[in-house]
């Protein structure tokens, strides 16, 4: 299948200054794509490239099979949310979002724009001038224009930084919603939030692609499983190492026992396997984790 | 093309309406009136003054005279008048006979502001004109349209949006005026108050059209608006010089400077009022090729920026 964004030794200097170096990385169609990273990894940088903002200095970006730097090649194709910029202070907020609509050549875009405010919980804002929005509800305004016309490419940088957890909470519900009919690449530092969203992602460090994959490989879910145990009794640690397919078992201060899987081991086999163990043993579980966490995952390779 | 047709017109409509809702608008109206004002009670005075000297010369002539005798004498003020008039604008508007016995019915004062007018007018429109993408680069709010049209509609879009905003101004502020001039001048009569307004208008427009350019490719220069209109002053003000300077040169016959007056709006402006249509036509068109030089530049610097 072809890729929806394709990057092929994407690279970008600002002077000496190397911002991304040779980034070369596929989303496919449909999925929700991450990209990751501490801070001047490069994640805008390379996000402003997809949208056409700035110009690669080495490498190739294509998205839909288009050139975001060919002039109006992107119109209705792709909707971006960009993470600085504001919106023109005395503008009413349904006048602009008409207009984002006619420029995208959305056939109907008051109705268009209506509609994205609704989604985004602003429908009241239409009459507001933007320099009124607080930081949240602007956030939201944006996420609306990039909605508007329902584009194939959404592509977001930051989506929830700054929003109180209910509105973050309903964004995250949207994007989840969006997720199969439109390619989405969500840039952002809320690891949680990406391992929750996004079917594949990118790990960026000084501007180099560190390590892209989908989630499941990031995090290494077949690889090994995390369960948190409570209570006094202690786990049969032998019994468990003895199991087919455990390559390892460690019991790590809190009662996190860590569990690897040898290769070619079907992980849902094994946890079933060693939970039945742990109950048998009179273990209390409450809480089970497949793979590494997003940010422990980050942190190894950054 | 089609689409890039359309953006543009979606985005100069977009720009017209904000500038006009804009409090800079309604500002830029009032300097404009003010100016006027200024203008044409210092100049309806010095016509006055001149008005009242031939008036007493008239009422100090023999009171025995024959009618004949009066007609001549009326005759001979009027001539002096239109002399006196001809020697006023030849210094403050212009020295072509055929120009100044095309306005020869306008009165002084609308003449002098004209003129006065086109020599403002380059500040005018940078004040309009100067942050037009500068100020959008610096909040980065362009990306919200960079996405959506090429970078060349969006130039051209707010181009012609800003240029329909300074013909609804010039417009306007001419209107105005010479409907004021027309009630209060018998001999100023509509039919020729209508032509001098739409003249004035398309010339000021025309002009404007060229230092417009000029304010927009400075603003896509620069991501700091002060900054873009700083350099838009120094630009304008070395353009104007080079045509003082080349003008100069030209009328005293030093040929290499003589050129520099090729690179003024100024230089081409000196016949959009001239009644034949020849050099009205290639001042027009002088004027609007330095505009798609401007915007020409604009776009290029545009489409190589990093937003």
């Amino acid at each position: 299948m072809d890729a929806a964004i394709e990057l092929e030794g994407l690279g970008k200097r600002f002077g000496t200054h190397v911002a991304v170096d040779g980034v070369s990385l596929r989303v496919q169609p449909g999925s929700c794509y991450g990209l990751i990273g501490p801070n001047g990894a490069g994640k805008t940088t390379t996000f402003s490239l997809m949208c056409g903002f700035l110009a690669p200095s080495t490498g190739r970006v294509s998205v839909l099979g288009i050139s975001p730097s060919e002039p109006g090649g992107l119109k209705g194709r792709v909707g971006v949310l960009p993470q600085d910029a504001l919106l023109p202070p005395w503008e009413r907020v349904g006048a602009l979002l008409t207009f984002w609509g006619a420029l995208s050549a959305v056939p109907q875009p008051e109705a268009a724009a209506r509609e994205s405010l609704r989604r985004v919980g602003m429908e009241g804002a239409w009459d507001t001038r933007c320099h009124a929005l607080s930081h949240g509800m602007a956030r939201r305004v944006g996420i609306a224009q990039a909605l508007l016309g329902a584009p194939p490419v959404i592509l977001l940088d930051e989506p929830t930084a700054g929003l109180d957890p209910r509105v973050a909470a309903e964004l995250r519900s949207l994007i989840r919603s969006l997720k199969g009919r439109h390619t989405l690449v969500i840039s952002s530092h809320n690891l949680q939030e990406l391992e929750e969203l996004c079917d594949a992602a990118a790990i960026l460090d000084k501007g180099r692609l560190v390590r892209a994959g989908s989630m499941a490989e990031l995090t290494a879910q077949a690889e090994q499983f995390t369960v948190l145990l409570l209570g006094e009794t202690a786990p049969p640690l032998d019994a468990l190492r003895a199991l087919p397919g455990c390559a390892s078992v460690t019991l790590e201060p809190g009662g996190r026992l860590v569990v690897q899987l040898g290769k070619d081991t079907q992980p849902e086999q094994a946890i079933a396997t060693v939970l039945r163990r742990l109950l048998d043993a009179g273990c209390l579980v409450s809480e089970l984790h497949r793979g590494k966490r997003l940010e422990q995952r980050v942190l190894e390779l950054t | 093309m089609m689409a890039i047709a359309r953006d543009t017109a979606l985005i100069a409509r977009n720009e017209a309406r904000r500038t006009l809702a804009s409090v800079r608008a309604l500002a830029l109206l009032a300097l404009f009136v003010l100016f006027s004002t200024s203008v044409a009670m210092v100049t309806a005075a010095a016509a006055r003054g001149v008005s009242s000297a031939l008036d007493d010369q008239i009422a100090q002539a023999n009171p025995d005279a024959t009618a004949e005798e009066r007609a001549q004498l009326h005759a001979q003020v009027d001539s002096e008048f239109q002399a006196r008039r001809n020697q006023f604008l030849s210094f403050w508007f212009s020295e072509d006979a055929a120009l100044l016995d095309a306005v020869k019915d306008v009165p002084v004062f609308l003449l002098v502001l004209f003129k006065l007018s086109l020599l403002f007018l380059p500040a005018y429109v940078a004040l309009l004109g100067y942050d037009a993408v500068s100020a959008e680069l610096a909040t980065r709010g362009l990306r919200y349209v960079a996405v959506r049209a090429s970078r060349t509609a969006v130039l051209i879009g707010k181009f012609a949006g800003l240029a329909a905003v300074l013909l609804a101004l010039v417009a306007g502020t001419q209107g105005l005026v010479i409907a004021w001039a027309a009630a209060t001048d018998a001999a100023f009569g509509p039919g020729v108050a209508f032509v001098t307004w739409a003249r004035f208008s398309l010339s000021g427009v025309t002009y404007g059209a060229a230092w417009l350019a000029l304010s927009l490719l400075c603003s896509t220069l620069f991501r700091v608006p002060m900054v873009s209109l700083a350099v838009n002053g120094v630009a304008m003000f070395a353009l104007w010089l080079a045509g003082v300077v080349g003008g100069h040169a030209a009328r005293t016959g030093n040929g290499p400077l003589a050129l520099l007056r090729w690179l003024s709006p100024t230089h081409f402006a000196d016949d959009l009022l001239h009644p034949g249509l020849a050099r009205f036509g290639a001042s027009a068109a002088c004027c609007l090729a330095f505009a798609a030089v401007m915007l020409a530049a604009g776009s290029a610097v545009l489409s190589e920026k990093d937003l």
